[in-house]
């Protein structure tokens, strides 16, 4: 069976702004060197401190920004991030994004329906659009009349559900979430925590998820990469997080939160 | 004024009675009451809406301009509703201090760190510049910043989010309150961080005498943070009590939801599901 | 657009005022009350009457009906920089915006340089080399409100752009030109037309201005700037007349710098639609709250440090 997604030796280096006229800036280093497989059907949780490189990586998996060095495959074929949209567009027919933000990800000039049309518009995906924004609309549990209205009228939780609808809608097979549930509160992050399960049950996704909640990774994942620096300090199974090994994951596993 | 050692022995409490919030006809906050004890960190619980910021912000004498306030809001026995903002800023800092959510916006990009946590030192301790500075030295080592003096002499955008958080304490503290208030203080953090500093909290409540209240949405932080609290649903208290009772028993709707919800997120203990 | 407009006072105000002036100009190509320019020696000064509305001046030219044919030259005066200021305002954001780095940066600094320029020292300039004329008011007031549009523009569009919605946009599969058109253009437009609105403010301020220096259109032309020109060296002994182009000149110019505003607040979506709660955000971009660590999110490396004003009030 081939893999969903492949990346060897993926770094990426950013150059920060220089402190003199004749220094160059200093360089830092986000991914730093990481070999990641996801099998097709898989749900993989990306799990790190701040700063460890998880927003990083998962941008390079989908394709949203170029590795300095090292590659990305999807499905056999190299992903190219700089490459043009129509050269993409195989890619980002396969894929769909979940960002953080719930204030941010959506167009506040455009309204819901246009907002979940995009990918379809784009990707010139056959058949009535309306019907399929209507269809995605209702499977995330938001009301019928929502495609008309604007984003500044809904909720956060709301929003984030709409960003999903967005991520779904043209029948992706790979979901990518940057921390979708970080910027929601625990009522709402119940509820999307099992949207994305029912979703990924239904439609047989492949999960790629960042996130720093040790809970939400134990929910949604079966496999779990824990990053630090940039590296891989500990993978396998997520019945790891049980049992840590590394002392990253444990100080990981230590500070979540639990109910006494 | 409150906070001096003397009359720290004799105080009331943090006591709110039945405090409502009115804007622009729309009920924020209704009827709220409960008190902080002196030294006592109490929660302050519900979900978005519930008017748990709004709590934080009348407490600090904040609301938003056109709010209608009315109730009683007593530190250490002043009455603070009805006070004129310049006689309720003088409680502000030395008596009761707040502690936002977002460290990154609530610092000013663009004057160092050193120099804004020294501002409440000669505000509120009447301090010159150069005893403020090494007063907020001092500062900044009780809330646990590394290489105190170096580290000050930065930006805000040259430090961590947990750095920038501990600057805000440092400058919550300043005035050495009698009350802190903080509202989701750790909700921008991230998680190992966000529990340094609920650690740090409870240090300075231990340390100083401090009663805190704290506003989140989120019971596992309330469990690690709090002993009671009181559990807002669209402006009401509908629940208040120790944490263990709420989790174990919850009794009103709201707050079975939000203990659900937490058990629903929080970190599975021993074998996955 | 226009009835949301109406609802509100600066809205209804500036539609009001600039209707009217839309409606005398064109009045004023086929009918004064009196010939503008005829001068009448013994008819100088005479009070305000039904021959002559608001009196006459020192040559005994009918004020109303120079007034009149004024609101021709206003009208030109301020749609044409208006249409100089958006070409030159596009072209330089353009090329400020989607082209290659260094092209990009090049551009930054220039527009930096340019923008150093006073309105009025350029008008000057122009006027000096090529010879006063209504044209070189339009030119110099629509190339130093270009270069302020670009340059406002150009930190906004970058602002844009690295929004999340625009990422989400790229991962959707949408190209640079559907980013450009749906994405930025939108989000940009209410800067853009505050700011188009102050150029043509500022170009009927400044024609004013350089009529008075001697800088602006000939005599020949019927101006508001020229009339008040005349007039004010009277203020002492009829104080009275210059009011009617100073009025004139104050309320269009209040009513253009509004329009901007305005158009910008009925084209909001987070200001038009929605319950009052959500009102209270539109001001800023991003609602009280939105948490969440972002440590890892990639420096902007390439970013000089522009500051933007902020795109509402």
């Amino acid at each position: 069976m081939t893999d969903a997604l492949h990346a060897s030796g993926l770094h990426r280096t950013y150059r920060l702004p220089r402190r003199g006229p004749f220094e160059p800036g200093p360089v830092r280093t986000a991914v730093d060197g990481v070999d990641l497989t996801v099998a097709a059907g898989a749900r993989l949780g990306i799990v790190g401190e701040s700063g460890s490189g998880k927003s990083t990586l998962v941008r390079l998996l989908a394709g949203l920004e170029a590795p300095t060095a090292g590659s990305v495959t999807a499905g056999g074929r190299p992903v190219v991030a700089s490459g043009s949209a129509a050269a993409m567009r195989w890619f980002r027919r396969e894929t769909g994004v979940v960002f953080q933000d719930p204030y941010a990800s959506l167009d506040p000039r455009m309204r819901i329906g246009s907002i979940v049309a995009e990918p379809l518009r784009a990707l010139r995906v056959p058949g009535v659009h309306a019907d399929l924004v209507r269809a995605v609309l209702e499977r995330v549990d938001l009301p019928a009349d929502a495609a008309d209205r604007y984003p500044h009228e809904f909720s956060g939780g709301q929003r984030q559900r709409i960003a999903i609808a967005r991520a779904v809608v043209h029948g992706p097979r790979i979901l990518f979430g940057d921390e979708p549930m970080s910027a929601l509160d625990v009522v709402v992050r119940a509820r999307v925590i099992e949207l994305f399960r029912s979703l990924a049950d239904d439609l047989g996704l492949t999960l790629v998820l960042v996130s720093h909640d040790i809970g939400v990774v134990q929910r949604l994942c079966d496999t779990v990469v824990v990053l630090s620096d940039g590296r891989v300090v500990e993978q396998g199974p997520v019945s790891l997080l049980d049992a840590p090994q590394h002392p990253v994951t444990r100080a990981l596993v230590a500070a979540a939160p639990t109910l006494p | 004024m409150s906070g001096t050692t003397d009359q720290r022995t004799a105080r009331d409490g943090l006591e709110v009675r039945g405090l409502t919030v009115r804007i622009a006809g729309r009920t924020v906050l209704d009827d709220v009451t409960f008190t902080v004890p002196p030294g006592r960190r109490v929660g302050v619980i519900g979900a978005s809406g519930s008017g748990k910021s709004m709590t934080s912000l009348a407490l600090m004498g904040l609301e938003p301009t056109g709010a209608e306030v009315t109730g009683s809001i007593r530190l250490d026995g002043t009455e603070l509703v009805g006070l004129r903002d310049r006689e309720r800023a003088r409680h502000r800092g030395s008596g009761i201090g707040m502690v936002f959510q977002e460290p990154g916006t609530a610092l000013d990009p663009l004057r160092r760190v050193g120099a804004q946590v020294a501002e409440p030192l000669r505000l509120h301790r009447g301090l010159d510049r150069r005893a403020a500075a090494t007063a907020a030295v001092a500062l900044a080592d009780a809330v646990g910043l590394p290489d105190p003096a170096s580290l000050l002499r930065q930006y805000p955008h040259q430090l961590s989010g947990g750095q920038r958080q501990r600057i805000c304490i440092a400058m919550a503290m300043a005035g050495s309150p009698a009350y802190l208030v903080a509202d989701e203080p750790t909700t921008a953090l991230d998680v190992t961080t966000e529990a340094r500093i609920l650690e740090l909290f409870e240090r300075l409540s231990t340390d100083r005498g401090t009663g805190m209240l704290f506003v989140t949405h989120d019971l596992a932080v309330l469990a690690r943070i709090a002993d009671t609290a009181v559990v807002l649903d669209h402006g009401r208290v509908v629940e208040q009590g120790s944490v263990r009772t709420l989790l174990d028993a919850p009794q009103h709707p709201a707050t079975t939801a939000l203990v659900d919800a937490a058990r629903a997120t929080a970190r599975l203990t021993g074998g996955s599901t | 657009m226009i009835r949301r407009l109406l609802t509100r006072p600066t809205g209804c105000f500036a539609v009001v005022v600039l209707g009217l002036l839309v409606v005398l100009a064109l009045v004023s190509l086929v009918w004064t009350p009196q010939d503008p320019f005829r001068a009448d020696p013994f008819r100088q000064w005479a009070p305000p009457g039904p021959a002559h509305w608001f009196g006459t001046d020192a040559s005994g030219r009918d004020i109303a009906s120079y007034l009149l044919a004024g609101t021709r030259t206003t009208v030109l005066v301020a749609a044409g920089s208006g249409v100089v200021a958006s070409v030159v305002g596009i072209v330089l954001t353009a090329v400020g915006s989607l082209t290659t780095r260094w092209v990009r940066e090049g551009t930054a600094v220039l527009l930096d340089i340019l923008v150093a320029f006073p309105t009025l020292l350029t008008a000057m300039l122009l006027t000096a080399v090529f010879g006063g004329s209504l044209g070189i008011v339009v030119v110099s007031v629509g190339l130093s409100f270009g270069v302020t549009i670009a340059r406002v523009a150009r930190g906004e569009i970058r602002r844009i752009a690295r929004s999340d919605y625009v990422v989400a946009a790229r991962a959707s599969g949408v190209g640079p030109l559907g980013v450009l058109t749906r994405h930025l253009v939108p989000n940009a437009a209410p800067l853009f037309t505050v700011q188009l609105s102050l150029a043509m403010a500022t170009a009927v301020l400044a024609e004013a201005g350089l009529s008075y220096l001697g800088y602006g259109a000939g005599s020949d032309t019927a101006s508001w700037g020229n009339l008040l020109a005349d007039l004010q060296t009277y203020i002492g002994v009829h104080p009275w007349s210059a009011t009617w182009p100073g009025a004139a000149i104050a309320l269009v110019v209040a009513a253009l710098s509004l329009l901007g505003d305005a158009v910008r607040d009925a084209t909001d979506p987070r200001l038009t639609t929605g319950d009052r709660a959500a009102r209270g955000t539109a001001a800023t971009d991003r609602t009280a709250g939105t948490p969440g660590p972002g440590g890892d999110r990639a420096p902007d490396a390439d970013d000089p440090a522009t500051t933007t004003p902020g795109v509402t009030a």
